[in-house]
């Protein structure tokens, strides 16, 4: 299934990301660092998904280092890796569907549910949209900062083209009320996993251990 | 019992001046069927009318009546934006789960149409890994996991070359599907395959009817549906060889 | 202009050696064979993870979405980008027949005049050597004949990527043909068309093939 090795309950998910949140803010950094990382790299996707980090995290922490000293720059730079990384494992290991299944049993819309597996896709296409356009641009000569100022013309054009085309693909595939449901999500291993780690780190965290404030 | 029946239809799209569709009436059999034309033609525009799929999406116009003879599905040119979900074992599900089958049934169906598709190795990959006739046959078999009865393929040689898209061709068949629609303008490429053709010039129907009685198309039409002999000797006395 | 590779190997290519000094060079195959990521590596954008390529600096590239291409707001503005001056501009688009579509917005071109739109902004900024993938695809008869008419006047050195014989046959002078990676088929072009071997892959006859064979000559194109 997707993602291949790995799956969480989508309420395991949507709990896992309010208390990474919730412990990232208030300063028990650690345990939502481990786990957001871990779980990335049980998924196996943390390797591909690093150098992404460093884009954000790492101008973020020199900026705050470079005003309010090097401890404080560590702090912003750890925190918001805390941050992004439990924020991606609790939604990249979602099975869409099974996503899907357990808003709608919240009473959410079933379009609501689907948002995560469009975006998904979406996100994935309009990847693929950057390295063709950066193609189509080097291709007629257009090199460094020019090439980069060039890139938002087609690429806003593509993602305005692409919504008509996602509707023409809805009008087939709108989701409607005679639907079934082929997987109903059951809580695995993992989840317990998760949820002690969240408590056990939670109570340490509560008696003075792991911050670093 | 037709597939098809389209009487005096016109359709313009939003914010257009003219029709891109004007007094088509036709009425298509069961079958293979070839819809040609030029760029401009009205092909697609026909696709998505017979489809239902314009006025819903496009906006625009449409007079005239359409009776299709069963469920309809059109995949687009541009396939990939038909994928909904990150892989293609998703996908099928989704779209089968959208029409209501049992997990049972969705198992059953999802190996059916992979194996006969060639994507059973595919299923799991991530779509945005696979090369564009990959994606166009994970496409199609989310148009056939829907189970139409009218399938519509709006020009499936565009990116893929046509072994591919004969074997693809021969797999919707097997389906079940009772009606295939394709929209291209190679007539040479599908003159064997197809039984019916739909040949359209500016947006009206010039020519409907059997593949073999095909009469009026331009000469550079026409030819593409000759046996060999007798096109090179038409085209060698209308000096059209280089 | 000399394009050299030797022994590249890269995703889906597997050792393919390679030397081209001029022409229009048609690389043919089935979907998956290597096409695409040949031009790619040939164009730079894409590194061999072994082998040797010695390329002009200057490679000018058509993709198969013609659209990503461009960036401004008009279609006289994208030439004037790459021919100096709008005056020039103008009468390139002239030339080809192209005058009316000089103030459009380039996103709303067809596909077929979008094509014609990459190809001359890919091949006037000077490079030594053009490559174009899949030309042909999504357009009609009439937009076929002008890509080949405009791929026919240029100078440059050119390589198209296609599964389209029809038009490989019509505009090459060289046809490689790439099977999983590796160069199968490398002779010159028309002769190879009318030899058996070509078909092996599963590709139909081009209808100028068939044409020709019961004409009895070598023919190339058929335009009625």
């Amino acid at each position: 299934m997707y993602p291949a090795r790995a799956r969480l309950h989508p309420y395991t998910g949507i709990l896992l990301a309010a208390w990474g949140t919730a412990s990232t803010y208030t300063g028990c950094l650690v345990p939502s660092l481990l786990v957001g990382l871990g779980l990335l790299y049980h998924a196996g996707v943390l390797r591909r998904l690093l150098p992404l980090y460093a884009w954000v995290v790492v101008p973020v922490t020199l900026a705050v280092g470079l005003g309010g000293g090097p401890g404080e720059g560590l702090r912003a730079g750890a925190g918001l890796l805390a941050l992004v990384s439990i924020l991606s494992a609790s939604m990249l290991l979602l099975d869409p569907l099974e996503a899907a299944y357990s808003l709608a049993r919240l009473g959410l819309p079933l379009m609501a549910g689907l948002v995560l597996a469009l975006v998904l896709r979406s996100s994935e296409y309009m990847g693929y949209a950057v390295y063709e356009a950066r193609a189509g641009l080097y291709g007629r000569g257009l090199r460094g900062i020019r090439l980069l100022l060039s890139l938002p013309g087609p690429l806003v054009v593509h993602a305005f083209n692409l919504s008509s085309m996602l509707g023409e693909a809805l009008y087939f595939k709108y989701p409607g009320r005679g639907r079934s449901w082929y997987h109903r999500p059951r809580p695995g291993m993992l989840d317990y996993l998760v949820a002690l780690l969240a408590a056990i780190s939670s109570i340490a965290c509560y008696m003075g251990h792991f911050s670093i404030l | 019992m037709a597939s098809i029946v389209m009487e005096r239809v016109y359709y313009r799209y939003r914010g257009q001046a003219g029709w891109a569709l004007e007094d088509v009436s036709l009425s298509l059999p069961w079958g293979r069927i070839l819809v040609a034309g030029g760029t401009g033609s009205g092909k697609t525009t026909l696709l998505r009318v017979a489809s239902g799929a314009a006025a819903r999406i496009y906006g625009g116009v449409v007079r005239g009546k359409i009776t299709l003879g069963g469920k309809a599905v059109l995949v687009p040119q541009n396939f990939d934006a038909f994928i909904l979900m990150p892989t293609p074992r998703l996908e099928l599900i989704y779209v089968m789960e959208n029409i209501g089958f049992s997990p049972k049934e969705i198992d059953e169906r999802l190996q059916d149409i992979s194996e006969s598709l060639g994507i059973s190795a595919l299923l799991d990959r991530r779509v945005a890994t696979l090369s564009a006739g990959e994606r166009q046959r994970v496409a199609i078999a989310s148009a056939l996991a829907m189970s139409p009865d009218i399938l519509m393929l709006d020009e499936p040689l565009a990116y893929v070359d046509p072994q591919t898209a004969s074997k693809v061709l021969d797999a919707v068949a097997s389906l079940g599907v009772k009606a295939v629609i394709v929209a291209e303008h190679r007539l040479h490429i599908l003159r064997r395959w197809a039984t019916h053709l739909v040949y359209m010039e500016k947006g009206r129907v010039k020519y409907t009817g059997p593949m073999r009685k095909a009469q009026d198309l331009p000469l550079s039409m026409a030819i593409q549906l000759m046996d060999p002999g007798e096109a090179a000797r038409v085209a060698e006395a209308r000096g059209c060889l280089g | 202009m000399s394009l050299r590779l030797e022994d590249v190997w890269a995703r889906i290519l597997q050792g393919v050696s390679l030397e081209v000094d001029g022409g229009v060079v048609a690389i043919l195959g089935p979907n998956g064979s290597g096409k695409t990521t040949l031009l790619r590596v040939i164009a730079g954008l894409l590194k061999p993870e072994r082998g040797r390529v010695e390329a002009p600096s200057r490679v000018g590239a058509s993709w198969q979405n013609p659209y990503f291409s461009f960036h401004k707001q008009s279609v006289t503005e994208e030439l004037e980008e790459m021919v100096g001056s709008r005056e020039r501009a103008l009468d390139v688009l002239k030339s080809y027949g192209l005058g009316e579509l000089a103030g459009r917005s380039p996103f709303t071109l067809s596909m077929g005049q979008a094509r014609l739109l990459s190809i001359l902004l890919a091949a006037l900024w000077g490079p030594e050597l053009v490559v174009v993938d899949e030309p042909t695809s999504g357009l009609g008869p009439r937009e076929r004949g002008m890509v080949s008419r405009l791929i026919s006047s240029l100078t440059s050195t050119i390589l198209i990527a296609t599964h389209d014989l029809d038009f490989a046959l019509e505009v090459s002078d060289r046809v490689i043909v790439l099977d999983k990676g590796r160069i199968v088929l490398d002779n010159p072009s028309p002769e190879v068309f009318y030899r058996d071997d070509l078909y092996k892959l599963g590709f139909p006859r081009p209808l100028a093939v068939e044409i020709g064979r019961a004409a009895g000559r070598v023919v190339r194109s058929v335009s009625c």
